[in-house]
């Protein structure tokens, strides 16, 4: 009787536990990925004032490939060209960097895109350090794609301008 | 009806929606599942040397996520040393092949949990936080306080083996049979938080960049074929620019991709609807990371929380009936010898699909020997005998090779069991453990004690 009467409550304990785990998690996780949204619509002082990501992590929401494109839109292709004391051109590429396709994409080329200057040093200190052959100046040029009606094609290329190597400055 | 008779209503609707009796096997594989997936991922997506790699990067770039502030609390350090990251590392893997093993289950799932926050609460104190793990972590979190080791464990084959010692006979059971009030919530939770994953990911497409407008401009095709080029160009992936090219694709994709995360809640509703949305959702991850190299695997894997294990080896266990095999192999072993006791407790613990009929020969010898004259109970206690649908009879050696054919979970072993001159050892071997074993007394009415341990 007394065992049975402690397991009815031991269950009942661990029934209330998990209820608030569920309630709690349920709670996070519905704040984060979809009232913080009323936050676009309208000021909503007390759901906008409570943190969110990544401070909330593991908790997130989803915002990814959200934003919309319309028809005409470009995609940039961007190209770091390296430019050599004979003259002579190179287009660098992740290998030059030692680095992935990912981190050459979101770290080097970003930093040129966003002109971060103490990143573009860094990565050229990175450049250098990998034994490649020494340029005097880079160049930044973007040959985008534009997505039409008509299909993809070829937009006009933009051709950055010439960066002299002494003015990459920490 | 009174407010308390509302409450009471509600309590009892809640009570019943989380926690009804639900097979502990469905927890138990989903346990197997996901944390089989975490461990390889840790390995393939190289979290070792990510972890090495930041712990090398200047401090400016650290910047602790709060989940990781909580974890190092106690710790004397602000950033881990390069030696106990390693540390964290081996033990969050020794961890998770334990926790799949089901050896010391509860401790060793929270101990895995612990480690992948830890790991990759870490790898994104450095500035950049993906997604893809995020559900993973919660779902592990979950599982650790689940009793998702009360089946398919060690933990629990001990305990019956233990059990069928003390009472000093084996009954056959169906593992399938185990419930538990507690194996329901844990399951049902990760299914909201998928629902919520979703919705919110469909729900930021439909609104998020017009200051607050609802807006269907995202699904004009322009949009996907965008992010595909876009990503496929980043990752060199001709699928992702070859798709980007197909304008009217790219249309029918879009919404496709909206329709599917904004409904995905309908599954909680109506389960069946997890054989549309399941493969949907497995086909939708392997496109995005074909063509655009998100990985979201540990999706895939998540949906294990979604399929009804137990309803399913029923069924085929039903199906395996009817086939021609209508009869089932029974087998004849010594219900007084513990090996033989233990033995039918492991063979019953993974015969999911109860294909195989348990025989204890005190009790059902008579039957075997009555069909074969030549077959005495004396040679069956010698040596187990196993009984065939097409008549013919197996012994030893060969009747325990014959079993494991009939159970999937243990097919692994028959690499061994037909390893060129396993005829010759294998028999050599049966026959050396039966000469050793013990054998029970019979019992009788005053020779049989009373184990007062087991009540």
């Amino acid at each position: 009787m007394n065992k049975a009467l402690f397991r009815n409550n031991r269950i009942a304990i661990a029934k209330i536990g998990a209820s608030f785990i569920v309630l709690v998690t349920i709670s996070i996780q519905a704040y984060s990925a979809i009232l913080r949204i009323a936050c676009d619509f309208a000021t909503v002082p007390l759901l906008c004032a409570l943190p969110d990501e990544p401070r909330l992590y593991p908790f997130l929401d989803y915002p990814m490939y959200s934003v919309a494109r319309k028809e005409g839109i470009s995609v940039k292709r961007y190209k770091l060209i390296a430019i050599f004391d004979d003259g002579t051109e190179k287009q660098l590429s992740a290998e030059d960097f030692e680095l992935s396709k990912y981190w050459f994409t979101v770290g080097v080329l970003a930093a040129f895109r966003d002109n971060n200057h103490s990143k573009i040093h860094q990565y050229m200190e990175a450049y250098e350090r990998t034994g490649n052959r020494p340029f005097v100046a880079l160049r930044f040029d973007n040959d985008p794609l534009l997505i039409t009606r008509e299909g993809v094609q070829e937009g006009a290329p933009k051709i950055g301008e010439i960066i002299p190597k002494a003015s990459i400055k920490e | 009806m009174s407010i308390k008779g509302h409450l009471s209503q509600g309590l009892q609707f809640w009570n019943n929606y989380w926690f009804c009796p639900a097979p502990l096997f469905n927890l138990a594989m989903c346990r197997v599942i996901i944390i089989t997936f975490q461990l390889g991922y840790l390995f393939v997506r190289n979290y070792w040397g990510k972890m090495l790699t930041r712990a090398s990067l200047p401090a400016v770039n650290y910047q602790p996520l709060p989940a990781f502030k909580i974890l190092n609390y106690l710790l004397p350090w602000d950033s881990p040393p390069t030696f106990f990251l390693i540390a964290v590392f081996i033990a969050t893997v020794a961890s998770g092949i334990l926790s799949i093993i089901g050896w010391r289950t509860r401790i060793n799932v929270i101990l895995f949990a612990l480690g992948n926050v830890y790991i990759q609460t870490y790898i994104y104190s450095f500035g950049r936080v993906h997604h893809s793990q995020a559900l993973m972590l919660i779902t592990l979190a979950v599982l650790a306080l689940s009793p998702a080791g009360k089946a398919l464990s060690v933990d629990d084959l001990t305990k019956r083996l233990k059990k069928n010692l003390r009472q000093r006979s084996f009954q056959a059971f169906s593992l399938l049979q185990s419930k538990s009030v507690f194996a329901r919530w844990p399951l049902l939770l990760i299914q909201w938080l998928f629902a919520f994953i979703y919705f919110s990911a469909a729900i930021h497409k439909l609104t998020l960049n017009f200051g607050g407008r609802v807006s269907l401009d995202w699904l004009n095709g322009y949009t996907l074929q965008y992010y595909l080029i876009r990503d496929g160009l980043w990752w060199d992936s001709s699928l992702g620019v070859w798709l980007g090219h197909q304008h009217f694709l790219a249309v029918i994709s879009s919404w496709f991709a909206v329709i599917f995360e904004a409904t995905f809640g309908l599954t909680l509703f109506f389960p069946r609807l997890i054989w549309v949305y399941i493969p949907a959702g497995a086909m939708l991850h392997t496109v995005i990371y074909m063509a655009q190299r998100a990985p979201f695997f540990q999706y895939i894997a998540i949906y294990a929380v979604f399929m009804p294990w137990t309803a399913v080896m029923k069924r085929v266990s039903n199906q395996l009936k009817w086939s021609d095999e209508s009869r089932k192999p029974e087998v004849f072993y010594d219900g007084l010898c513990p090996i033989c006791i233990r033995s039918m407790t492991i063979l019953c613990y993974f015969d999911w699909f109860q294909r195989i009929e348990y025989r204890d020969l005190e009790v059902h010898g008579s039957k075997l020997t009555a069909r074969y004259p030549d077959i005495t109970l004396e040679d069956c206690r010698d040596e187990m005998h196993l009984l065939l649908p097409n008549d013919s009879v197996k012994k030893g050696f060969f009747a325990f090779r014959e079993m494991v054919k009939y159970v999937p979970p243990l097919w692994p072993l028959l690499a061994i069991m037909y390893f060129p001159g396993a005829d010759f050892i294998g028999p050599k071997v049966y026959s050396y453990v039966a000469s050793r074993r013990q054998r029970y007394d019979r019992c009788t009415f005053d020779q049989c004690s009373i184990d007062f341990d087991a009540k």
